[in-house]
């Protein structure tokens, strides 16, 4: 039994390894040696690293990629932190309806939006705009964040909000002084998730930006896979540098992020 | 006293202040295009941004009554059962084996999350590259073990192609389900388990009798919005295969984007679109009538 389980863990880890091991290693052979199998490179060069920063767009998706997760990070927490404060802790009429309306939006999710959104915000001249694309990523990111926020906000003892009620502050003097720091892992929590969906999100990055000195990471690492098909070189370094921002941005964050989605889970 | 009645009055307004961003944000980017889609389901539209003359139902009996469309559908549900299938195993797999305080089983639980975090088109790459047709690495043990004789291309073989794209798409997002699922563990007590290995139960009888249901609430959700990520999953098919070979993974997604953007036919789109939430609407209802974990 105890052989099975590590045998199972083993098989696990290496599938979840070996792809990232083979791109990475690929990206660093040179040009006449990556179609070649060999699971140890006999020679290291960061060529293709070279050509990809010289020959093509990748600081400029880099940047608008960041910009776009930073602005979906930014609103998605302005918006959600409110909301749970008044779903979670507060009775109001009509609470469920908003409650059951922010979830109904995964009935009604991306492919299915893609046309009328892009018709909308092209009446917004929102199309081919970075705004735009914060302005989609916050819709998918926050509904899920502020589902998450309910374990932080349910931690927090409810005789503190009576107390500071007790003492005259008001409901925001309430949320911004004494609950605000309390919730700080979930705030964390549903930053880095908002950062990750924006940083791979995909359909209506392809649909609503329309040039090429606007296109994030995964449109721009999608032309260069299109335009030179056959240039494994430069799709895989594309890939290394696409992954890379997020994985070391992981290697900070990921253990409050892991925590927070388990503490926020678990309600 | 007036003033503490005026407080009153806009004390009742804070909730409402407070949830105001979100559903307005909500409204404008989902709700506001949905009665687009509606109005857009009647009209002949045929690309982005042109006016069509008014068609009445001619689109969505057009939708109903098309082949392809009923093909996606059989592929979404191939599509959807078998990343539910895989994925649901793995989590429960993975969440058991790491459901223990160690070392190894803390570092082990932050960092297998990492296939989830990277965007979909790296992915994409990760396993073109893999399995590519002429020179992956995954034909070159295939030949050498003997078990092919010429490289296979995989993501484009006809009937290895929708299997194959949801091996990646599981490898994708099972992490993710296992973090929520360990979550889920976390949450039984200890207490519990000692009790059953008291009363003699073994580790099987445990897993089914506590375990499990404890787990209830967490795997419905699992359920209800798992199946609607998964149905909805686009980039991961367009990037692999783009629907193909020969329609052999245009699940139904892919499909109305290749209707509206590809065939450029808005209104048909449209029509597509609202059949396909009618059904989404018709599970979820179904699933929350009877999945519903009861509470004790």
């Amino acid at each position: 039994m105890k052989a099975v389980r590590y045998l199972f863990g083993i098989l696990i880890i290496f599938l979840i390894v070996f792809p990232f091991y083979w791109v990475i290693v690929s990206s660093l052979k040179p040009a006449d040696q990556i179609l070649k199998p060999d699971l140890f490179p006999k020679a290291l060069t960061l060529q293709h690293y070279r050509e990809l920063l010289d020959q093509t767009s990748y600081l400029t998706n880099l940047s608008n990629s960041v910009l776009v997760a930073l602005g979906t990070m930014l609103c998605s927490v302005l918006i959600v932190i409110p909301a749970g404060y008044a779903i979670y802790r507060m009775k109001f009429a009509g609470r469920k309806f908003v409650s059951r309306l922010i979830l109904a939006t995964y009935i009604f999710p991306g492919t299915l939006l893609l046309v009328p959104v892009y018709q909308m915000m092209s009446d917004l001249h929102l199309v081919n705009s970075l705004w735009g694309l914060i302005v989609i990523n916050v819709t998918f990111a926050a509904p899920f964040s502020v589902w998450l926020m309910q374990g932080f906000f349910d931690s927090v003892p409810v005789a503190l909000d009576e107390a500071a009620a007790i003492d005259g502050a008001g409901r925001m003097r309430t949320l911004l002084q004494i609950i605000l720091p309390l919730i700080g892992p979930g705030i964390a929590t549903i930053s880095i998730y908002s950062f990750i969906t924006s940083w791979t999100e995909f359909a209506f990055s392809s649909v609503l930006i329309t040039s090429e000195e606007l296109r994030t990471l995964p449109i721009g690492l999608n032309a260069i896979m299109g335009q030179y098909t056959v240039r494994w070189g430069w799709t895989t370094a594309g890939a290394v540098l696409t992954l890379l921002p997020v994985v070391v941005f992981f290697a900070f964050v990921g253990r409050f992020f892991v925590r927070g989605l388990t503490a926020g889970a678990v309600k | 006293m007036e003033v503490l009645g005026k407080n009153n009055v806009l004390g009742k307004l804070v909730p409402y202040l407070l949830v105001a961003p979100i559903v307005i944000w909500i409204a404008v980017t989902i709700f506001f295009p949905l009665f687009n889609v509606i109005k857009e389901s009647f009209y002949n539209t045929g690309f982005v941004g042109t006016k069509g003359s008014y068609v009445g139902l001619d689109n969505y009996k057009e939708a109903v009554t098309s082949p392809a469309y009923w093909e996606a559908w059989t592929k979404s549900l191939v599509w959807v059962l078998g990343n539910s299938i895989a994925q649901t195993l793995l989590a429960f797999a993975i969440a058991l084996l790491l459901n223990k305080p160690s070392r190894f089983a803390n570092w082990a639980r932050t960092w297998m999350i990492i296939p989830w975090v990277i965007p979909t088109i790296v992915v994409g790459i990760f396993w073109q590259w893999i399995f590519n047709g002429s020179y992956g690495i995954f034909n070159h043990v295939l030949m050498s073990l003997n078990l092919a004789d010429k490289p296979v291309n995989l993501i484009g073989d006809n009937t290895w192609s929708l299997p194959v794209t949801i091996f990646i798409n599981t490898w994708h997002w099972f992490p993710f389900m296992a973090v929520i699922v360990l979550a889920g563990l976390s949450t039984i007590s200890h207490e519990i388990y000692e009790a059953a290995d008291v009363d003699g139960a073994n580790k099987w009888q445990q897993f089914w009798k506590v375990t499990f249901p404890s787990l209830g609430p967490i795997t419905f959700a699992l359920g209800v919005v798992g199946t609607l990520w998964s149905f909805n999953i686009f980039d991961t098919i367009y990037i692999l295969t783009g629907g193909g070979p020969a329609g052999a993974t245009t699940t139904v997604p892919v499909f109305i984007y290749q209707q509206a953007f590809e065939s450029f036919q808005i209104g048909k789109a449209s029509a597509t679109s609202i059949i396909t939430a009618f059904f989404l609407i018709v599970f979820v209802s179904v699933f929350i009538k009877y999945g519903t974990p009861k509470e004790d």
